[in-house]
């Protein structure tokens, strides 16, 4: 038994008292970041409820539900952004990958002291998949919003489209994680090779911008 | 005693041929999603990239994620009864973009109020035998809503086409009738009744295909004589009743209606490749 809500307090006291000295994008950053770690809270909360609600089992609910209620969660502050401040491509992509790391940070710290930090090649293992792939899913979203802004097909079935991408690769994760063995290898490999597809297109997609 | 021992080696086979059977249309689907996409990347970024195509490629990348999502649950969990998963999501998804592409690619003209309302009951039995089968309210009630709003698009876009003349309205509600009529009589009839138990899937299935065989060989002739309006209707009509199809039958109608749907896909990209009008960049 961990108490969550005392973890997050602890963290972000120090990030909120930050936010007063910093300006511009690093005080966006910041405060995305701390919006991360806030909705990994509220994801934990609303996936315990399912799990309970729907005695699938701790098991199947990390497995099924808690990739949509997690990928859900994320989207939420990043389409209130998107929406109302219409942001440019850039700061967009800081946004988000603000909220993926606090996420992951968050996640990892609760995951690393209910489980324990001795062994470092599991922790190791830990932060290359899981941390990349939080950030990457978002990032990913982010991505696929830019480009239907630009092409002028932003629309509510758009919306969902990106949804259902972040939502099945993470579903996807955690599929081949919980396989062991082999599919447990790939799936631990897959965020850090999706995270260099996304570089090299995000790239790409800058330069062609510039041009 | 008296039993049938099956040699190893044939054993094999069969298992092979099930995998086959299990696995082929998904594969065969992921691979379909994968090329249209990458065919749709290039046409983009060759600057022939209108906003139904782009919409289309974003469904195709839903598209390509469910499949590979499928396929991967078959191999790790085989034989185990998929609970509500992301993939879901994705399926919802393209049918809201496959909808939103053909709302693009025909902006409304005329009203479909009574092809729409006919639509809107199909999508309705549809979803009332799927929830009866699998006892899921939630997530059939959700895919049944996608599912009515990508009909609504096929049945505006037909209506503003003129692809369908009265016949083939006719046709084509008989065919939706018929299926739906076939499928939920199981429900109405006592359990003594086993011929047409047995029948009720095969009877279903000839139903739909007849206007999928109609609807394929029509966007195929259409769009050879250059009416790429009315052969993607076509296209989305069989797609359509094949996606119903598919949700309605198991065995090997559904591998069937799953094999045709990839097809369909195709004809889909290639009645909308390249059209000229309303491009974007």
């Amino acid at each position: 038994m961990i108490y969550a809500e005392n973890i997050l307090l602890c963290i972000a006291i120090p990030l909120c008292c930050s936010l007063l000295f910093v300006r511009g994008d690093v005080r966006r950053f910041v405060g995305a970041f701390l919006l991360g770690m806030g909705v990994c809270l509220l994801s934990a909360y609303i996936s315990g409820f399912i799990n309970m609600a729907t005695g699938l089992g701790s098991s199947d609910t990390s497995v099924f539900i808690s990739p949509i209620v997690e990928e859900l969660m994320k989207l939420m502050p990043l389409l209130f952004f998107l929406l109302m401040f219409e942001p440019e491509s850039s700061v967009l992509a800081n946004i988000a990958t603000a909220i993926g790391a606090g996420f992951a940070t968050f996640e990892n710290c609760c995951y690393i002291l209910s489980s324990g930090a001795d062994n470092l090649s599991y922790v190791m293992i830990r932060g290359m998949s899981v941390g990349i792939m939080h950030i990457v899913s978002i990032f990913s979203l982010a991505m696929w919003f830019d480009i239907a802004k630009r092409l002028k097909v932003l629309s509510f079935p758009i919306i969902i489209g990106a949804m259902s991408l972040s939502m099945t690769f993470h579903a996807i994760y955690n599929l081949l994680v919980c396989g062991g063995g082999t599919s447990a290898i790939i799936g631990y490999l897959l965020p850090l090779f999706t995270a260099i597809v996304l570089a090299i297109l995000y790239k790409r997609l800058q330069e062609k911008l510039v041009r | 005693m008296g039993s049938i021992i099956m040699p190893d080696k044939y054993e094999t086979l069969f298992g092979i041929i099930g995998v086959i059977i299990e696995i082929g249309p998904v594969v065969l689907s992921l691979l379909v999603s994968l090329c249209l996409l990458l065919c749709i990347i290039r046409d983009i970024s060759h600057g022939s990239g209108s906003r139904k195509t782009i919409l289309f490629a974003f469904g195709m990348a839903c598209m390509l994620l469910s499949n590979i999502y499928w396929i991967i649950y078959d191999i790790l969990r085989s034989g185990q009864r998929m609970p509500f998963a992301a993939n879901e999501i994705s399926e919802w998804a393209l049918f809201l973009l496959l909808g939103a592409a053909l709302s693009a690619a025909f902006p409304k003209k005329d009203s479909a109020l009574v092809q729409k309302i006919f639509a809107a009951v199909f999508a309705t039995a549809n979803t009332a035998l799927w929830i009866a089968w699998s006892g899921e309210w939630i997530q059939d009630v959700v895919t049944g809503l996608c599912l009515l709003y990508f009909l609504c698009n096929i049945a505006q876009g037909a209506k503003d086409t003129k692809a369908l003349g009265r016949i083939q309205w006719a046709a084509l509600s008989a065919a939706c009738v018929l299926s739906v009529t076939f499928q939920a009589l199981c429900f109405f009839l006592p359990e003594s009744y086993t011929v047409y138990n047995v029948m009720s899937e095969p009877l279903s299935s000839l139903s739909l295909s007849a206007f999928v065989l109609y609807s394929f060989v029509k966007a195929l002739k259409l769009r050879f004589s250059g009416d790429r309006g009315k052969s993607s209707c076509y296209a989305f009509i069989a797609y359509a009743l094949c996606l119903c199809g598919m949700y309605m039958t198991s065995g090997l109608f559904y591998v069937g209606f799953y094999i045709a749907n990839s097809v369909f896909t195709i004809t889909i990209y290639r009645s909308f490749a390249k059209e000229g009008g309303h491009d974007i960049r």
